[in-house]
């Protein structure tokens, strides 16, 4: 675990990640404290119900982009600074490499959600709900499956095609995730030939709404559906086993 | 210790290395001398495996370990000096309470301070060292050098040929790749010349005629390309 600690280590100790949470925080705080206003067709939203969920839309949506911008640079950087040389003669296995640089992506996407997560602990605060407050834990570890699928995907990507493409493709992947029921209705309404492209672009999409639906379940006293977890679950497996069988090219110095 | 046979390896179909053939005794400072673009990395990354092979042959004694300290160094930025070291140490899975003490006593063999000073605020010659810090992790028998002067000034080069004298006078086998050809000429015993990838002609310091590296060099890969 070598390699993942460092990675992480890095990571942490640059202030970009805090400085883009902290922003996502000022944002979510604005509008959970009553600092600031949302309104929805003129009318202002103050319902703790309401504004809840939208809450954790944002803290889902920001969390999702920031994870595609903190996991972009770790592998592809590593090839092009050539530190992977030094790792490579040292006989470690491509797959464990890109693996702990992965889960690296990972963590430190857990950690700018945590950072996000201090918005929805001043919200609850804000709105009389500190006997809720443990529903935080496992609100957070649910949207943690987002985090994971995103980065994982990022990674995956990162690894296939050149770092600007994946950037582009992991950041479109993830939006059409957090809109994932929009394009479900759209995908009916469209039909013919875009509707089918829709309805296959679906399938290959992580569902994010779908687990930041259940998530909100979780915040509000419900209960989760087992299966949408699961599906989320199952999509941080196929990219995680995709990124252990994909090799680079065999002569490594052409990255 | 290594041998490499009719070595042959092409980018694009433009031919980088073409039938090189060397050998590397235990116990010598080997100099693999060209002008820049010559083939000399290349060749080093096949040695190591970074690179394929196209045709020839690689043959390393069993059970040898090898160091290598690129050309141009990079290290994570935002670590100090202990812990890179500490970080490849880790890779090569060297157990910790061993490791302590080998970070210290390298850090003091390379004249690096164990200090908190981050990588990212290091100079040139800094990460020259920690580049020869991490390639001596592990005391392995074979240290492949690139470059090692690459980009210092004159005191910063003095520092690390008076650095690599010592790591000979420890009995270790070296192989450079240089083109500064008074620095070859001090440290090394003998060595290949290769211009475009091809075999020019080969230098021993014990047998050169009373001629100087340069004279030899010059004669043999010609002074427009140098």
């Amino acid at each position: 675990m070598t390699i993942m600690v460092t990675a992480l280590k890095e990571k942490i100790r640059r202030k970009d990640l805090y400085i883009v949470s902290a922003i996502g925080v000022l944002v979510l705080l604005l509008f959970g404290t009553g600092s600031g206003t949302l309104s929805i067709d003129g009318v202002a939203v103050t319902d703790y119900k309401v504004l809840g969920p939208i809450m954790l839309t944002v803290v889902n949506a920001v969390n999702c982009m920031l994870t595609v911008v903190t996991s972009l640079g770790t592998i592809p950087n590593e090839y092009e600074r050539g530190t992977s040389h030094l790792v490579w003669i040292r006989k470690v296995p491509q797959w464990r490499y890109h693996g702990e640089l992965a889960l690296a992506n990972v963590l430190a996407g857990l950690v700018s959600e945590a950072i996000l997560f201090a918005a929805m602990f001043v919200f609850m605060l804000a709105n009389q709900r500190a006997d809720q407050l443990w529903r935080l834990l496992p609100t957070y570890l649910i949207l943690g499956i987002n985090v994971a699928a995103v980065s994982m995907l990022t990674s995956l990507l990162s690894v296939i095609v050149p770092k600007f493409a994946a950037g582009a493709i992991a950041a479109g992947a993830a939006l059409a995730g957090i809109f994932h029921s929009l394009l479900g209705l759209l995908k009916d309404m469209v039909g013919g030939f875009g509707g089918e492209l829709i309805r296959y672009a679906l399938k290959l999409i992580p569902d994010l709404h779908g687990v930041q639906a259940q998530a909100g379940k979780i915040l509000y006293g419900g209960r989760a559906e087992a299966h949408v977890l699961l599906t989320g679950l199952l999509a941080i497996y196929v990219y995680t086993v995709l990124l252990f069988i994909y090799k680079t090219t065999s002569d490594r110095t052409a990255r | 210790m290594l041998e490499c046979t009719n070595l042959t390896k092409s980018y694009k179909k433009k031919c980088v290395v073409n039938n090189l053939s060397f050998s590397v005794e235990r116990g010598e400072i080997f100099a693999f001398l060209g002008s820049n673009g010559a083939g000399k990395t290349t060749t080093i990354k096949m040695i190591l495996g970074l690179t394929g092979i196209d045709s020839g042959q690689i043959r390393v004694a069993e059970g040898i370990r090898i160091g290598y300290s690129p050309e141009t160094p990079y290290f994570p930025p935002f670590l100090n000096g202990y812990e890179v070291l500490d970080y490849y140490a880790g890779i090569q899975r060297i157990p910790k309470p061993e490791r302590r003490a080998e970070i210290s006593e390298l850090l003091d063999t390379v004249g690096l301070e164990n200090s908190r000073t981050r990588v990212k605020n290091y100079s040139k010659g800094m990460l020259q060292r920690l580049a020869l810090g991490q390639a001596l992790l592990g005391d392995p028998d074979l240290l492949i050098l690139d470059e090692p002067t690459a980009g210092l000034d004159a005191l910063g080069r003095l520092e690390m040929m008076q650095l690599i004298e010592k790591l000979r006078n420890g009995g270790r086998t070296i192989l450079i790749n240089s083109h500064i050809l008074s620095d070859i000429e001090r440290i090394c015993d003998r060595g290949i010349i290769i211009k475009k990838g091809v075999q020019m002609g080969t230098w021993n310091k014990a047998d050169n005629n009373f001629k100087s590296l340069e004279e030899i060099f010059l004669e043999l890969v010609g002074g427009t390309d140098i």
